[in-house]
């Protein structure tokens, strides 16, 4: 490809993304386990963005088109995270939303709420977390996720379904270690004020 | 209100906790993620297409690049298509240990068979005795070199004990010691008190990694000089430090052509054949330089295992064989007993 191709299409492509960037920013950072890997996997979307825009051809539908390319490159890095997480430290090493201290107490309780969402989302299998953040943390229809998941309606549906159940299940089983008698809460990570048991 | 109810009731609780605790979640986890977005300028600067993009179309061409590539050498692209398959990566990242491990030389100790002390007692032991001793380890156990030591009168009275060492080649710790406590037993029968102790013989070897594990027996033979019977020897004496000791080779040298064949065999008792692996480490013939594979050495290697119980027929056993044979494509073989029991396997023209 010729260099002034190439910028050419890198200007295109600026022009597309600039009013669907923040959204699908905070949709990458939903779908990603922190604020940092969510950073990651929007670049990484932009980037094979850039390589597959000459095959839009109707630029209207550009932040569907944007929305397929950000699910398809978040289902390829799940793969590869599961082969990741036998060898990286980074979830020993991360460091969640915010800086410490960013916000006070009451942003402290935020962003271990945040945390905790963004944990038991982890837990879902990739479309299935999809599903549920697209629907009910960025309220989009049904067959909006069903159009960008590539997937018919009753399908995603299914997935909310399932997706929903875990969750659930993933809550039920938290809170109930975490107010056991002599269970320390080690699984929510929620600092404990001394002399407070819950 | 009953248990039942109560029990239900704990349980709906937990359940609406639950999905409480999701719902504000889920809201904690929408404000939190839409604070300090960056501006997508400030995201693009940091990115390498972006750069490349850009770049002065001079430059590009300078590089020999497409402006479309990522930035790095062949080194990194392949880096990066790795980490794209991991699991590709893995297999050509140990093949290539593997490769690598067949020609780094390391230094080992290989088994080379055992020793056996058997220390005789107290009493003084004729000369006669003590050669018939000798005599027996070398029949029975196979011995080799064997050396008598006797410990110093005190005061010029009879030894105290007198101690017969024999290195024997079979590398079966546990094979020597039966035959060896069943050997002292008899001269316990005889009077003669004897203790036997079974220790194993190492020597300092080069060789691969694979061979150093014990899978593969290495043999290197150089025929120029030799006759037939000093090459059969050879080999004999590598197979016995392999582990193989009751290996019998044949070697015929006519046309320029050298036949070399090896029989080697394995007795197990009990349920010591029972196991699937193989019987024998895997052999690798080097014959006057030339290695095995290339287009000069020709082999063929067959293994035929006998399971012998109560109730099985010379017949059975033979058909048993020449089934095995078969299998690994040798049609024409001929199997019978010899006179001491032994299978005899012959071909057409041998």
């Amino acid at each position: 490809m010729e260099p002034r191709e190439s910028t050419e299409r890198w200007t295109r492509l600026l022009a597309l993304l600039g009013p669907v960037h923040d959204r699908t920013r905070v949709t990458a950072r939903r779908l990603a386990r922190t604020r940092a890997d969510g950073d990651d996997l929007f670049q990484e979307a932009v980037l094979r963005a850039y390589t597959k825009l000459p095959s839009l051809r109707d630029e209207s539908r550009f932040p569907g088109w944007f929305y397929a390319v950000l699910l398809s490159v978040h289902r390829s890095r799940a793969r590869r995270a599961a082969w990741r997480r036998f060898l990286s430290l980074e979830h020993e090493m991360e460091h969640g939303f915010d800086p410490p201290d960013a916000a006070g107490d009451e942003g402290r309780e935020e962003r271990w709420r945040a945390e905790r969402a963004s944990r038991a989302l982890a837990s879902l299998p990739a479309v299935q977390r999809e599903a549920v953040v697209l629907f009910e943390v960025e309220g989009y229809s049904v067959e909006e996720i069903a159009a960008w998941q590539k997937a018919s309606v009753p399908a995603v549906k299914a997935r909310l379904q399932r997706g929903r159940a875990r969750l659930r299940h993933h809550y039920e089983r938290i809170l109930t270690r975490s107010t056991r008698p002599g269970i320390i809460r080690r699984e929510s990570g929620r600092p404990i004020e001394e002399g407070r048991s819950s | 209100m009953t248990r039942r109810e109560n029990r239900d009731g704990g349980k709906g609780g937990a359940q609406d906790h639950a999905a409480r605790s999701l719902t504000d979640d889920l809201d904690a986890l929408r404000t939190m993620t839409s604070r300090d977005l960056p501006p997508l300028a400030s995201m693009l600067t940091s990115m390498p297409v972006t750069k490349s993009a850009t770049m002065p179309a001079t430059n590009i061409s300078a590089r020999g690049r497409a402006p479309t590539a990522l930035p790095g050498g062949i080194l990194m692209n392949a880096l990066r298509k790795a980490k794209m398959r991991p699991w590709l990566a893995t297999g050509l990242g140990t093949a290539a240990v593997a490769l690598v491990l067949l020609f780094i030389p390391v230094s080992y100790d290989r088994l080379i068979g055992s020793e056996l002390t058997l220390r005789l007692g107290s009493a003084e032991i004729a000369p006669s005795a003590l050669r018939e001793i000798a005599s027996d380890l070398r029949t029975k156990l196979g011995a080799e070199k064997i050396r008598v030591d006797v410990d110093a009168a005190p005061q010029g009275g009879t030894p105290n004990c007198t101690t017969l060492t024999a290195e024997i080649p079979d590398a079966s710790w546990r094979r020597v010691s039966r035959l060896a406590i069943e050997y002292a037993r008899g001269l316990a029968e005889r009077g003669i008190q004897a203790a036997p102790r079974v220790r194993p013989r190492f020597e300092k070897a080069h060789g691969n990694v694979y061979a150093a594990i014990g899978n593969l027996a290495e043999i290197r033979i150089q025929t120029e000089g030799k006759s037939d019977q000093e090459i059969a020897a050879e080999i004999q004496g590598q197979l016995s430090a392999a582990g193989l000791t009751d290996a019998t080779v044949e070697v015929n040298r006519q046309d320029g052509r050298t036949e070399i064949r090896i029989e080697a065999k394995k007795t197990a008792i009990g349920d010591e054949g029972a196991a699937d692996g193989p019987c024998c480490p895997e052999l690798r013939i080097t014959l006057d330089g030339q290695e095995p594979g290339s287009p000069q050495i020709q082999t063929q290697k067959c293994e035929v295992r006998v399971q012998r119980t109560e109730g099985t027929t010379d017949q059975q056993v033979i058909d048993d064989v020449k089934r095995q044979l078969q299998e690994q494509g040798v049609n024409d073989a001929q199997v019978s007993f010899d006179e001491n029991g032994k299978i005899q396997i012959k071909r057409p023209g041998q």
